[in-house]
């Protein structure tokens, strides 16, 4: 591959691997402390259209991704109350989330948007390209040319594993995930953690769906998120459950959706091309299933050993 | 013990409530089936029926449909009726009670209706059936109504040819559906026509929702070389309209005119006019005309056009203007033939 077309295609493969970074970091959360969210999706589509709108009324690409994060955080804040509180199956109240998430954003896109055929369009991210780095031959123009939430998302994967593995609060999430009985019989308030992770799982939830509405697009479509949420959700299961698995895991993704796109000239069928991030993410799956291992108390909803007999 | 309500039974009341308001909220204006269309104001002896799949207020697919239902109420001076929402296992009662009220025609918006109206056509000679976008017939009384894309395509690929100065073009397709393929193959003829030996990259995101996807894909054919790109991907199309007015190219619109959208991107788009083919064929059974065919209609029929120049008006050399129109004339006399696969 010539130059020019190497770092077209990287710029490409980043581009579109940032929704599924911030998205798979959310799911991280959540999931590291023992809450399965299969309803990424819902919540991404969600985030896309308060972001457009947030920043068609403020008038202000920020303020969009700021009122994202403030309704998807609420968005986050219901969701762990069905699966903490009422200790709701966690499948079923992820699907839920996903077909409202599709309902909503049609009804308040076009109630609020309007039906008309011109989207309505509003300032998308800026791009900034950081002097110097961008002047490395062949990684410099792909990597440090990007949107600013580009560089938020990279900087937000060793924040994370900083916060997860480095502090207090992160030993207690992680604890959580794997024994709620026993962090708990230590003092620990396991729904409290449960709560924080599901709040800040659904606001990067919402700057996930920003990054593609206002970062990649400057418009919000009916289910645009188109799937992001499950790859996102591979993209932590691949990425075995840690920040830096995750963040290699949507780059992958992400570069076989860049990649698939460059290729629909040769002599494979497109359909063939098509597939091939699907399959990449199946094979990755059965590959590695073996190996990764969930966090243990996925899935289950926990009764606080005081309430029991009550 | 106290006796409380369990958490689960709790989860499930506000699961129910939380899908009923969204339920609600996204079927607020069709409460009923089978809305009755009003009437044309003279109410003439001609009655014409329509059966959506979805609802008319959908600013898509269906909401065309009635469009075109007006538009024969008005000028045809027909009385007219809509069910909306017609689900596959009620197509039978629906089209058999609008025949036995005596409705002259029957619209069934969408290939789906072709196997029900089929079996219900032999019972009623009377009665027209039409379904749209679909390509079957059956005597006495069944034809369909669709339009020729690849007429579409080939006046996209031409317009798109001509305004080239790099001397390569492109065309994207959102999912493999006829209407669709058949535009960019017929781009690809008619880019070809207009400028031989000009280079014409294809690509099919396979998707009409992925928005990001479309302008990926342009963005990756512009780097190739593309200095018009066309996109046709329902909603998912302005995604290329995007890409091109991020890298300084130009774009032609689809179905309907995008320049809007985009000033100084979209040279012109073409048009798919779903209305005015209705009304056409309708007009046919009212003359006494009608065949049980197939029936396609392109540009002699006005069923496709280009939309205006707008803000290209200046900026377009009249001699390729001259050739644009030489190319709508060859299509709508039958002198350039291209028809859908």
């Amino acid at each position: 591959m010539e130059a020019e077309m190497w770092v077209s295609y990287a710029a490409a493969a980043i581009r579109l691997s940032v929704p599924l970074m911030i998205a798979g970091l959310a799911i991280l959360f959540m999931s590291r402390s023992g809450i399965l969210n299969i309803g990424m999706e819902g919540m991404m589509l969600i985030g896309s259209l308060s972001g457009v709108l947030g920043a068609y009324y403020t008038g202000n690409v920020w303020g969009g991704v700021l009122t994202a994060m403030a309704v998807c955080g609420v968005v986050g804040l219901m969701f762990g109350f069905l699966v903490i509180t009422t200790g709701a199956d966690q499948v079923i109240i992820g699907t839920a989330m996903n077909l409202l998430g599709l309902g909503l954003t049609t009804v308040f896109g076009r109630s609020l948007l309007g039906m008309g055929t011109e989207a309505v369009q509003v300032d998308s991210i800026p791009v900034i390209r950081i002097p110097l780095l961008a002047d490395i031959p062949w990684i410099g123009p792909a990597l440090f040319e990007q949107n600013t939430l580009t560089y938020m998302a990279l900087l937000l994967v060793p924040a994370v594993s900083l916060l997860l593995y480095r502090t207090q609060w992160g030993l207690q999430v992680r604890a959580v995930g794997e024994n709620p009985l026993a962090t708990d019989t230590l003092g620990v308030k396991v729904h409290r953690i449960r709560y924080m992770c599901c709040i800040i799982g659904g606001m990067l939830a919402g700057v996930a769906g920003s990054a593609l509405s206002l970062g990649i697009l400057n418009q919000f479509t009916e289910n645009m998120v188109a799937g992001r949420g499950f790859i996102a959700l591979s993209a932590v299961i691949f990425g075995r459950w840690t920040p830096t698995g995750t963040m290699m895991a949507s780059l992958l993704f992400g570069g076989a959706d860049a990649l698939q796109l460059r290729f629909q000239n040769i002599a494979i069928p497109y359909q063939f091309m098509l597939m091939f991030p699907y399959v990449l993410t199946m094979a990755a799956l059965a590959w590695f299933s073996g190996k990764a291992k969930q966090p243990a108390a996925t899935g289950l909803s926990y009764k606080s050993a005081a309430d029991r007999h009550a | 013990m106290k006796k409380r309500l369990n958490h689960g039974t709790w989860a499930i009341i506000l699961l129910v409530l939380a899908l009923t308001v969204s339920g609600c909220g996204s079927s607020n204006s069709e409460t009923t089936a089978a809305n009755e269309a009003s009437s044309a104001a003279s109410g003439g002896d001609f009655k014409v029926a329509l059966l959506t799949p979805g609802p008319v207020n959908d600013n898509g697919w269906n909401a065309v449909a009635y469009q075109g239902l007006q538009q024969i109420g008005e000028e045809l001076k027909a009385e007219t009726k809509y069910s909306e929402k017609v689900t596959q296992s009620d197509m039978n009662e629906f089209i058999r009670g609008y025949a036995d009220d005596g409705f002259n025609v029957i619209i069934g918006h969408g290939f789906e209706f072709a196997d029900a109206m089929m079996a219900v056509a032999n019972d009623y000679p009377n009665t027209w059936f039409l379904v749209t976008s679909a390509s079957v017939s059956q005597e006495p009384n069944v034809a369909s109504i669709s339009i020729n894309n690849r007429q579409q395509g080939y006046l996209m690929g031409t317009v798109a040819a001509l305004m080239s100065t790099t001397g390569t073009v492109a065309a994207i397709g959102g999912m493999d559906i006829p209407p669709i393929s058949n535009s960019v193959k017929g781009f690809e003829e008619g880019a070809k026509a207009a400028v031989s030996g000009i280079n014409v990259l294809t690509a099919m995101t396979g998707s009409n929702d992925d928005i990001a996807k479309a302008k990926e894909t342009a963005i990756s054919l512009i780097e190739k070389g593309a200095d018009v790109v066309m996109t046709n991907a329902n909603q998912a199309g302005s995604g290329g309209i995007d890409a091109s007015k991020q890298k300084a190219v130009l774009a032609i619109g689809s179905n309907q005119d995008q320049n809007p959208s985009a000033p100084d991107t979209v040279v012109t788009s073409v048009i798919q006019d779903y209305p005015k083919a209705m009304t056409v064929v309708v007009k046919r059974i009212m003359d006494g005309e009608m065949k049980p065919e197939a029936q396609t209609l392109g540009v002699k029929e006005g069923a496709v056009y280009l939309s205006p120049y707008h803000g290209f008006d200046g900026k377009i050399p009249q001699e390729t203007k001259d050739r644009i129109e030489q190319t709508v004339q060859g299509l709508a006399d039958g002198t350039i033939e291209v028809s859908n696969e």
